[in-house]
């Protein structure tokens, strides 16, 4: 039947494509159009085919031509009329050339050749967009672009994408030209994360694969793209290449960045120590930075995506990005007799994994002060080149001495002047986040609850701290009912204390004055007590009848802890006296009881990280559905009590 | 400190005045507090001035930052081709940060290369921290081709408040100014006008903070704002009568598009008669008026609201042609016209019928409230038309011919209740008058379920049916698409609304069928728990009738609007499992002013089981209330959000 099927699409395939001249496409997408092969089911688009054409020119150029042939399915598929990549700009980067065609079913075909360019802060995208395109139209592209990367003549690439690839294409040249001599210069392609959505091509100077998939769809807890996708290095090493760090391997390149910011060091000393020696120096600057300065991404020139302003700069500006910041950082530290060194690190985004030679996979830039004895502190790490300890000045509500739980388990490249030291970041060095919540009040015959709420956060185990900063304090009360705290319209939620956001010695306190209309609904011959203070039961990770493509991923979570003591009017026991439970991503302890109109309940979580990689990853999907149905019966039988006459 | 105090008002009218240098702050400038109570938040503007000049515009905004999050009071989108920016962040020891736009701001362009450009220069005032002031000033010309200002800035209208507490704000227009400016006080809130040589000041003190609160509306809210607009030559001397005013216009554009333009033939006249020979004699003139509108909106393409199909169809050089909506003739032959080209149609259509058609001009409450004493023609130029037929001793019926394939009589809820004006094409003369609010009745969903409860997964079928505006909101979602994609549509908005859901079929019916009501049909199934006792859910993935906001402040004091009257039932038949009991089910039956919601379930012996049926009606009966109604409100979104949540509790019996 299948056979049949493929048959019968083939030939409408065939009669459609009869109404179109192929002949009106470049020459390089002929052939691919001309596939009579059905598409992928359920497909909106199918890119039969993307090719680069990467040649390297010389002096660190290195000219990109992309081709990509769509065909539309879908209505969906619509979104392929348009077709832009990110793009350095200024003098990094000249768009030579974008050219689209869209040879409809009916046979008319439309072109294209005006760059549309897209500037955000930080951001360049550079694209074109096709007009009418339709149903059963073929849509071709090609753009010529040639990159001068502030890095280095690398470039990173991915293969899978929104729409089925028919065929993906890599092509990578040297191109000589009469006063360029480029026999020096060293041809790398590495691939990575192949298994298990493709076949490993085999190495050389680029490979052609078929077939490949779309990206997986509602999947969550899934690890991030840059750790388990398929992507593509192509670098080139160039011996006779300056201006940009070597390529070669990690120590001129570590030794290069501590030059940059070597260089932009010149302290202000805006911030005086409150005694001497060199931890309450750095607490002083640490400390004022965290009050003064916030974080702001602006660049206004190519190379500012890896390049710091100088201290002073971005003193006046009281703003800067984390290469800024901790350029001032490094700054005030040497005014203060200190000396110090960039540290590039990769948070939230996927992990920096043992690279043998440099690539700029880094996104996110802290210090290292090296220490000549220990100052008893966490974040302290010993290395070969001596004791350094970390900070992070982006980071304004972590004390000096500890990092945020983004950085846990993370390589870190210190850069000094003498080259490339790897560390990975300690348990010890990272402010564990917590959440205590204590809930007291009283309930009232007609079911309305009203209470007062204490929040004691350490680290931003909530969130609360960013919130005030970014919010302000007068928001705060928003942001918990938003995220937090599920409160009707006819309840309450007041904010009655608030601590200081930037006070980094102390955990971050709220008090809040609660009430529910309906907090202990009577339903049958049971009450319900609201939710207030209790995390929510878990998403579900995967469509019921889908299969999981990606491996299980979660990171680890603050620790949580809860009590509850409320009065109430009338006799009850719980449903759910206590219950102990352990899943691959949660152990729990949960207690209640009623004495003499009194309901006290004790909630406790740990959520350690837990991973199950693509051999294990239905076992994953089937531990968090255990987690998730856990939580749901804490939730629904723990918050249940039995009226008692 | 009082935010109000005439003294700190004067100090800082007194320097900013186009001074260069900046004039120095005064030191109660460094007392300001926040106030929440009092609205005052996060930063507070101390001057905002705008000094409209014949050939250029300048702007100054001063603001004291009170907090982290006053820093965003000082993140500013200047228009497009400002100049001469400059500017200056001040500490409270007095140091200052000077910057002037070419070394501290970012230039955000969007730039296509064949000659379009739009640009938007966002400004970064260096040195902001959450304890200062920071100054700045610039200037702005008009679009250079016609003059310094564009007449698309008809009914642009700069507010004089902010989103923050505003100590002063100032328009200075000269006398000479060759543009016609009109201010807009709100009621309580009337500028103080004084004269200085040429220049006019109109100065608002302490304006409150833009309240931005759920269901609020801007332009409802009477901000003080002005409007600078191109008044026609024309019209110029009829400024102070503003019925004779609003006439001239009638007559001037939309006689000439509803009449005087419009070319009809042998086609037009074919479909005309084909329409109208198929009316009932016995119908009175609204429903006639309804049936022709049917028959036009089955045979005419609405090409403002097209499918995706009728959009890549039409041929190249119909693609870029340019639809002339008073050209019924074309109409006729391509059966495609604009949605205005709909409006005349029909009004041409209920002439031919021998009824007698009003046209109603009404702005979109989203956009302006009409007011007839301010005589700005820009009220009415744009997307205001509805049309109406008389019907004896019952006023004017209005119908909305723009909105495609739109159950007859449906007029979109921006223009319900709003004020307009009745032009009676007898003798192209007009009335004020305000469009009716429709009946809750009139826009109605309903939904019907049918639940089976399993030991690990409850089934469900659901049906919907539509009527009035949400059948319209529903037939522009999915119209435009295809069948299979409307279903994929669907499914993927219900397994948003209800996650861990499997629906196994979902449909869209009739979304391109004007003479049927769009419906769904949907079954799926719901991961369930089976023990000792089970919650369950009556309505799975039912829409909400009304948005519950996650917060809501204490007070408000912008007008209460909400979107439309309506009504959703939804009745869920329940088969409850052998082995389980239902606990006793109180009725909820609540009204205030806003509506009223009722909850009830009853069971019945079904053979060996029982059935539970479910019943649950909000009906929403009102859309426009003081904000001193705000608690009644709250209440009434209360109780919605109550019986939206109830479920239904099974016990086990042994």
């Amino acid at each position: 039947v299948s056979a049949l099927k493929g048959l019968l699409l083939g030939l409408a395939l065939a009669w459609t494509l009869a109404g179109q001249d192929l002949g009106k496409l470049p020459d390089w997408a002929r052939s691919a159009a001309a596939a009579a092969e059905p598409a992928p089911a359920g497909a909106d688009a199918w890119v039969l085919l993307q090719r680069y054409e990467v040649a390297y020119l010389g002096g660190g150029d290195v000219r990109v031509r992309r081709l990509r042939l769509v065909r539309i399915l879908g209505e969906r598929g619509l979104i392929e009329r348009g077709y832009g990549f990110f793009s350095l700009g200024g003098r990094a980067s000249k768009v030579q050339k974008i050219k689209g065609w869209n040879l409809r079913p009916d046979g008319e075909l439309v072109k294209v050749d005006t760059v549309v360019t897209i500037q955000n802060e930080a951001d360049k995208v550079v694209g074109t967009g096709l007009e009418r395109v339709m149903k059963g139209s073929l849509v071709a592209f090609e753009a010529v672009e040639v990159e001068r990367h502030p890095m280095g003549p690398t470039w990173d690439l991915g293969l899978m994408e929104r729409h089925p690839v028919r065929t993906w294409e890599l092509a990578v040249t040297r191109e000589e030209g009469w006063t360029t001599d480029l026999k020096n210069v060293a041809v790398r392609v590495e691939t990575r994360h192949f298994a298990p959505w493709l076949p490993v091509p085999a190495p050389g100077q680029g490979f052609t694969v078929s077939a490949v998939p779309p990206l997986p769809r509602d999947e969550g807890a899934r690890p991030h793209p840059d750790d388990t996708l398929p992507k593509v290095n192509v670098t080139f090493l160039d011996p006779a290449l300056t201006g940009s760090p070597s390529l070669a391997s990690w120590d001129p390149y570590a030794q290069w960045y501590f030059h940059q910011f070597a260089e932009k060091q010149a302290p202000s000393k805006v911030a005086p120590a409150a005694a001497p020696g060199p931890l309450a120096a750095l607490q002083a600057i640490h400390r004022w930075m965290s009050r003064e300065m916030t974080y702001k991404q602006l660049y206004l020139s190519p190379e500012r995506g890896w390049i710091p302003d100088p201290g002073p700069e971005v003193l006046r500006k009281r703003y800067g990005d984390c290469k800024d910041l901790t350029c001032l950082f490094l700054s005030e530290a040497q005014g203060a007799g200190l000396r110090g060194c960039p540290v590039l690190a990769r948070i939230n985004e996927g992990h920096v994994e043992e690279e043998p030679l440099p690539r700029p996979i880094f996104n996110h830039v802290i210090a290292a002060i090296q220490l000549e004895a220990s100052l008893g502190l966490g974040a302290e790490v010993a290395t070969a080149q001596g004791r350094f300890l970390l900070v992070d000045p982006t980071d304004r509500t972590t004390p000096l001495g500890l990092l945020h739980l983004a950085h846990l388990g993370r390589r870190v490249l210190i850069c000094t002047g003498q080259g490339a030291v790897w560390v990975t970041v300690p348990a010890s060095a990272v402010f564990q986040p917590v959440a205590r919540l204590t809930l007291e009040g009283s309930v009232n015959f007609a079911g309305g609850l009203t209470a007062v709420l204490r929040i004691s956060e350490t680290a931003d185990a909530m969130g609360l701290r960013q919130a005030v900063l970014a919010l302000g304090p007068a928001r705060l009360d928003a942001f918990l009912r938003e995220q937090w705290l599920s409160v009707p319209p006819t309840g309450r939620l007041v904010v009655k204390r608030q601590g200081d956001p930037l006070d980094q010695d102390h955990p971050f306190e709220v008090e809040l004055e609660l009430y529910h209309p309906q907090g202990f609904t009577r339903s049958g011959q049971e009450a319900a007590l609201v939710a207030w203070g209790l995390p929510p039961v878990p998403a579900q990770i995967l469509k019921a009848g889908r299969k999981r493509q990606y491996p299980v991923v979660q990171g680890a979570e603050p620790r949580w802890e809860f009590t509850a003591t409320l009065k109430l009017p009338y006799r009850v026991e719980p449903v759910l006296g206590s219950l102990t439970g352990a899943t691959a991503f949660r152990r729990f302890q949960w207690q209640a009881t009623v004495r003499e109109g009194t309901l006290r309940v004790a909630f406790s979580q740990d959520r350690p990280e837990a991973s199950f990689p693509f051999e294990r990853r239905d076992q994953g999907v089937a531990e968090w559905n255990r987690d998730r149905s856990a939580m749901k019966t804490l939730l629904e039988d723990g918050l249940a009590f039995k009226l008692l006459p | 400190m009082n935010l109000s105090a005439p003294a700190l008002v004067l100090c800082l009218a007194a320097g900013a005045h186009g001074a260069d240098p900046w004039p120095a702050l005064p030191a109660s400038v460094w007392e300001l507090k926040e106030d929440p109570a009092k609205g005052i938040q996060d930063a507070v503007v101390l001057e905002k001035r705008v000094r409209l000049l014949n050939y250029r515009t300048e702007f100054i905004y001063r603001v004291r930052v009170l907090n982290e999050a006053g820093r965003a009071s000082c993140q500013i989108t200047l228009p497009a081709y400002a100049y001469e920016v400059e500017g200056r962040t001040v500490y409270r020891d007095g140091r200052t940060v000077a910057f002037n736009g070419t070394k501290d701001f970012t230039v955000v362009k969007t730039r296509v290369s064949s000659g379009f450009e739009d640009q938007i220069t966002q400004v970064v005032p260096p040195g902001v921290t959450a304890d200062c002031v920071v100054e700045l000033r610039y200037a702005w010309e008009g679009n250079a081709s016609g003059g310094p200002l564009p007449r698309s800035l008809g009914m642009a209208s700069p507010a004089f408040d902010t989103p923050f507490h505003t100590l002063l704000s100032v328009l200075e227009v000269p006398s000479n100014y060759t543009w016609s400016c009109q201010i807009f006080p709100a009621p309580d809130r009337n500028p103080v006008t004084t004269k200085k040589g040429i220049w006019t000041y109109f100065t608002f003190t302490g304006l409150a903070a833009q309240d931005d609160a759920p269901y609020s509306l801007a332009s409802m809210e009477n901000h003080p704002e002005f409007v600078v607009f191109y008044q026609p030559e024309r019209l110029r001397s009829l400024v102070p009568k503003p019925a004779e005013y609003w006439e001239s216009v009638v007559d001037h554009f939309h006689r000439e598009v509803y009449s005087r333009l419009v070319r009809t033939g042998s086609s037009f006249r074919a479909l005309s008669a084909t329409l109208v020979q198929a009316l009932p004699p016995a119908l009175g003139p609204g429903e006639k008026a309804a049936l022709l509108l049917q028959g036009l909106q089955q045979r005419v393409r609405n090409l403002d609201a097209p499918t995706w199909e009728e959009l890549a169809g039409r041929p190249r050089n119909l693609a870029k042609k340019e639809v002339r909506s008073s050209d019924l003739e074309a109409m006729a032959d391509t059966l495609e016209t604009s949605g205005e080209g709909m409006g005349v149609a029909f009004f041409q259509l209920l002439k031919d019928a021998g009824l007698k058609p009003h046209l109603g001009l009404v702005p979109d409450r989203s956009r302006r409230v009409f007011n007839f004493d301010y005589p700005n023609l820009y009220q009415v130029v744009r997307e205001s038309e509805l049309v109406g037929v008389e019907v004896p001793g019952a006023g004017v019926t209005w119908f909305d011919p723009t909105l495609r394939h739109a159950q007859p009589g449906l007029v979109h809820p921006g223009k319900q209740g709003m004020p307009g004006l009745d032009v009676d094409p007898a003798k192209w003369t007009v009335t004020q008058m305000r469009v009716p609010v429709q009946r809750a009745s009139a826009n109605r969903r309903t939904f019907e379920y049918w639940i089976g409860l399993g030991d690990e997964e409850d089934t469900f079928r659901m049906t919907a049916g539509f009527k009035g505006y949400p059948e319209y909101l529903e037939r522009r979602q999915y119209m435009a698409y295809e069948g299979k994609e409307q279903a994929r549509l669907l499914k993927e908005r219900l397994e948003e609304r209800l996650k861990g859901a499997t629906l196994t079929r979902t449909e869209v019916l009739d979304a391109q069928n004007p003479l049927k009501p769009v419906r769904w049909e949907v079954q799926g199934s719901l991961e369930s728990r089976g023990g000792r006792r089970r919650q369950v859910l009556p309505f799975p993935a039912l829409p909400e009738t009304l948005w519950i906001p996650e917060h809501f402040r204490a007070t408000r004091t912008s007008r209460i609007v909400l979107p439309y009257t309506r009504t959703q039932t939804a009745v869920s038949h329940i088969t409850v499992p052998k082995g389980y009991r239902v606990g006793p089910m109180a009725p909820v039956t609540r009204s205030t002013s806003f509506g009223t919601v009722s909850w009830t379930a009853t069971a019945q012996p079904r053979g060996e089981d029982t059935e539970v049926t479910v019943a649950l009606t909000v009906e929403v009966t009102r859309i426009f209330a003081l904000a001193s109604s705000y608690v009644e409100f709250k209440n009434f979104l209360g109780m919605v959000d109550e019986v939206s949540r109830t479920v239904l509790l099974l016990e086990k019996t042994q």
